[in-house]
């Protein structure tokens, strides 16, 4: 509802002429779909296919009791007063039940579209009947008038568009009605947009774009939300951050970094979004089709195993799939010729660290591209616990053969050695090299040396870097506490031979603990580098907390489940609090 | 007392919105509106007395003490920017400032944050107090030791960094020392170095033998070096000279030098005791004392937000305070930054420029062009007032209007 609605626009409305009536129009085909009936030129598109069971069920639904008992919901309830309060008000000051007439005024489509080279949105409902549609609109604009105090001014319309009756409210807004269907749109060229489609039975709308008509047909029958994004056309509207997406997506050199299934995403012309329930929990699906990848650089391109998993509880978890052994040995074809240079310059240094091997032709092919990245608490001994402390992370691949591993060993202590003479000229104390081992397993570590006590321990003790093979599985952590807890775990487990997605898990519930540790550094870095008051900056971290403490996982799976669709499953659990 | 520094007794006129800026600018960095008509309504000895106070909110002045770890100089130089923006110590950031020109130490060879914050925290802690202890303190400083050599100034390798610098630059000047004294010096230095990030004595590095220092022969070591350098006459008018540089004029007489010296010595050596004096006097408030700086820019950002009442995150404060040529903690070299018209050749002008516009430009919903003219250019120039009042008259001027006052050449006279 429009609560901010000026006055001014009131005392126009006042003097104009009420009352407008005329022929009743043809009602909608029962058939009609809503997309039908938004102009083809939004570029932003979003309709509610499932909300009404959604709206029907109120607070009583089960994600929204769930969502309401998260401890940030609660939060928000705590400072700013009850969803039912909230719901209370809004009926009172309807004047009427708001739900019920939301569901009525919607039954048979809702949809929102947006086309940002005017900056203008478009609303679109059709109500179960012309009647439902009369009266809720009725009901809105006396609640209107009660608002702005001017009894009377919306009782008829300002204006007929051929079937239509049309209302001005303001500069901001457009409100029509033609039989069942509802309009608001900011642009009045836009509204009669829209009454014209309604008007002509065989008018397509959306569906016109063919893209989003194929990727409608193949959405989930069980979505509440679906959207569709024309991503291309967004760039040229869109901020500098779409825009360096766009490029990641459609550059070679982002594939590699994003992997080729998320890089077909980002590249895509256009996205599909689809939000579905399945009870408390909510999933939403992003769908490209027919977007381009680079063939060499997808899951599967290469056979190879995954890693073991690991038992342990994660912060975060990923399995990623970066075949950089093709990505270098494609550069030829991949890359223009003015950036060979930097490969050759690249397999060089690696050699240096690599005793002598080639990067491209003799280590990396003898590593799996399946990738599985670990992050975890780690446990620091009292002289060397930092201030600020970070997770740890660690990535795991398979080897061909274990063997291997003594390259990778060899390139660790190089780099350590040569960070060691850079901080020595410096003045500074390096990495000191240390070897231990768990059971059978040989750790590699390095560690700078303990601050003298009482001298602060800085952000850089958070890096005791490591390595270890277990078996085929090489492990290299930011952390020798990872890395032990982790070959312990994979000590006697075999490689994957069968391939999951590509995947990302998040357990955000146990990350607050850690924003909760380190709070007051994030409150000093948001008074220093925002300039926020120290309660406000306090405020904002809690707030986060708050946040983190409400999810108990998030789930990003991308992959590919047909041949020419490219999908990312996001999927978050909600926690909920106790009482 | 002498003559030059006779205490300004202003009659009803004199105490006006020019005399009080004036201070407020030069005494500390500014004062937001509020504080200038509160300096206006209370006169000139209240308003001295509250630039002495310190009122630094605790959040803010501990905040960086969790972020140290985080080894992040920016940060460092968002933390003491904010502090001299919220204005709760205004004369005490001020001689920080002044401090770390003269002793100017930088992070690019320190390379260590924690030790320019305990400096910084030396400079801020001593500086008011007894200029006899800030140097014995800064001699012992980790991150001088570290800037200036004194780590490998070992018995029979002397470094003579340090020696020289508080030879020339922080004690006495060219001319009152010769190389025999710097190398005697240095000898007495030796085996003052860090273990870690403290300040330690080696006697196993320190040339215990006899040495001949400005005429005075003795085994001395580093503290009775400094106690024969700060007893040379030209040490107080060093000081002296430096003080009234940095408060008064960029040129000051050598009358003047000599009688703030004297000053400084009637105190014991307070700087505070001898700045209440120098702030006090008819000297401070001379015509030829007002806007005879041009400002640096620190202090020329600070004056502006404050001014404005501009919400700028004191990180994107320090940022552009560097690009103007004054980073914090990273003076150029020993001898501090240049100032004076370096600070507005064609590079830095430009950048002060883009600054003070975006400054103007977030101030503008809370003040008009006129306040801030009335606020920062108390003098008045005519014609930059009637160009700010024509530009008022336009729709959505405002930004335009605190700009043209901001980016006048009258504004960047201190």
């Amino acid at each position: 509802m429009n609560r901010a609605l000026p006055l001014t626009a009131f005392a126009v409305l006042c003097i104009l002429r009420p009352g407008l009536r005329g022929p009743k129009p043809e009602p909608l085909s029962p058939e009609r779909a809503v997309a039908t009936l938004m102009p083809a030129g939004c570029r932003v598109y979003l309709e509610g296919p499932g909300l009404e069971p959604l709206v029907r069920g109120g607070l009583a639904h089960p994600f929204l009791a769930t969502a309401r008992a998260t401890p940030f919901a609660r939060a928000l309830e705590d400072a700013g007063g009850s969803l039912e309060q909230a719901l209370e008000r809004a009926d009172a000051w309807l004047g009427a039940p708001v739900l019920p007439l939301a569901a009525r005024m919607t039954q048979r489509g809702i949809a929102l579209g947006f086309d940002p080279e005017h900056d203008a949105g478009l609303l679109v409902a059709v109500a179960i009947d012309a009647s439902a549609a009369e009266e809720g609109l009725a009901t809105l604009l006396a609640a209107l008038e009660r608002q702005h105090g001017v009894p009377g001014a919306l009782r008829g319309a300002h204006a007929r568009w051929d079937e239509a009756e049309v209302w001005f409210l303001g500069e901001e807004v457009v409100l029509a009605r033609r039989g069942e269907l509802l309009v608001a749109g900011k642009r009045r060229e836009d509204v009669r947009a829209v009454l014209a489609l309604a008007a002509d039975p065989g008018a397509r709308g959306m569906l016109a774009r063919p893209d989003l008509q194929a990727q409608r047909e193949a959405r989930a029958t069980d979505a509440v939300l679906w959207g569709w994004l024309a991503l291309e056309e967004l760039e040229a509207f869109g901020d500098e951050g779409l825009r360096a997406l766009r490029r990641v997506g459609l550059t070679p050199a982002g594939q590699g970094l994003l992997g080729a299934e998320l890089a077909a995403l980002c590249g895509a012309r256009a996205l599909a979004l689809s939000l579905v329930l399945a009870g408390d929990r909510p999933e939403l699906r992003v769908r490209a089709l027919g977007a381009s990848r680079v063939e060499s650089l997808a899951p599967g391109a290469r056979q190879a195993e995954q890693p073991a998993e690991v038992t342990g509880e994660d912060l975060g978890s990923a399995l990623l799939y970066r075949d950089y052994a093709r990505f270098l040995a494609g550069r030829a074809t991949l890359f223009p010729a003015e950036a060979q240079a930097s490969f050759a310059e690249t397999i060089t240094t690696g050699a240096l660290f690599f005793a002598g091997r080639d990067l491209g032709n003799e280590v990396l092919p003898h590593v799996s591209p399946w990738i599985r990245l670990v992050a975890r608490e780690v446990e620091f001994p009292s002289e060397r616990r930092p201030e600020i402390t970070l997770p740890a992370v660690a990535a795991i691949a398979v080897l061909d053969d274990p063997a291997e591993g003594e390259a990778w060993r060899s390139a660790l202590q190089t780099l350590i050695a040569i960070l060691g003479i850079e901080q020595a000229q410096k003045g500074r104390a390096g990495l000191g090299l240390h070897l231990s081992s768990v059971g059978a397993i040989e750790l590699t570590s390095a560690r700078f040396p303990a601050p003298r006590p009482g001298e602060g321990v800085d952000l850089r003790h958070n890096l005791e870097p490591a390595m270890a093979i277990v078996g085929r599985h090489l492990i290299v952590g930011s952390h020798v506490g990872l890395v032990r807890e982790l070959a312990l775990e994979l000590e006697g487990a075999t490689p994957l031979a069968t391939p999951a997605p590509e995947e990302l898990r998040i357990a955000p519930r146990a990350l607050a603990p850690l924003l909760s540790r380190n709070r007051p550094a994030l409150v000093a870095h948001k008074m220093l580098t925002e300039g926020l008051a120290h309660e406000d900056a306090l405020r904002e971290i809690v707030g986060l907390e708050c946040l983190l403490e409400s999810l108990e996982s998030v789930r990003i799976e991308v992959g590919r489940p047909a041949p020419d669709v490219h999908e990312l499953v996001l999927a978050p659990v909600l926690a909920v609090a106790p009482r | 007392m002498s003559a030059v520094l006779r205490a300004w007794r202003p009659g009803p006129e004199g105490w006006d919105r020019s005399a009080a800026a004036h201070l407020l600018r030069r005494a500390g960095f500014g004062a937001t509106p509020e504080e200038l008509e509160r300096a206006l309504a209370e006169g000139l000895d209240a308003t001295l007395e509250r630039l002495f106070e310190d009122r630094t909110p605790p959040e803010l002045d501990g905040s960086i003490q969790p972020l140290l770890a985080a080894e992040s100089l920016e940060l460092l130089q968002a933390w003491w920017m904010a502090r001299i923006v919220a204005g709760g110590a205004p004369l005490r950031e001020r001689v920080t400032l002044v401090w770390h020109d003269l002793f100017a130490t930088s992070h690019e060879k320190v390379q260590d944050v924690r030790l320019m914050h305990q400096q910084n925290e030396l400079l801020r802690r001593e500086g008011l107090g007894d200029f006899r202890r800030l140097l014995q303190g800064i001699a012992r400083d980790p991150a001088m030791l570290v800037w200036l050599d004194g780590r490998s100034n070992r018995r029979g390798h002397p470094n003579e960094n340090f020696a020289r610098e508080v030879l020339e630059l922080f004690a006495l000047g060219p001319g009152h020392y010769d190389e025999r004294d710097v190398r005697e010096a240095a000898r007495a230095f030796s085996g003052w170095g860090t273990e870690g990030r403290s300040f330690v004595h080696a006697p196993e590095h320190h040339d215990d033998g006899p040495k001949t220092i400005l005429g005075h022969t003795g085994c001395f070591d580093g503290a009775g070096a400094l106690d024969l350098i700060l007893a040379h006459p030209a040490c107080a008018r060093h000081v002296a000279r430096v003080l009234l540089e940095a408060f008064v004029v960029p040129a000051p007489t050598q009358v003047e030098i000599d009688g703030l010296a004297g000053t400084l010595l009637a105190s014991d050596w307070d700087v505070g005791r001898t700045l209440r004096v120098l702030l006090r006097s008819e000297l401070f408030f001379a015509p030829r004392a007002r806007r005879a700086r041009i400002a640096a820019p620190v202090e020329c950002l600070a004056v502006a937000s404050r001014a404005l009442g501009a919400r700028v995150p004191p990180r994107t404060l320090a940022r552009r305070a560097g690009a103007m040529g004054q980073a914090l903690f990273r003076p150029p070299s020993v001898k501090g930054w240049e100032g004076g018209r370096a600070w507005i050749h064609a590079g830095h002008w430009i950048a002060r420029h883009n600054a003070l516009v975006e400054l103007a430009e977030n101030a503008a919903v809370s003040c008009t062009g006129a306040e801030v003219l009335r606020d920062v250019l108390p003098e008045d120039p005519a014609p930059l007032r009637e160009a700010v009042e024509r530009l008022a008259r336009e729709p959505s001027s405002e930004p335009a209007a605190i700009a043209l006052v901001l980016t006048a050449p009258e504004f960047h006279l201190f």
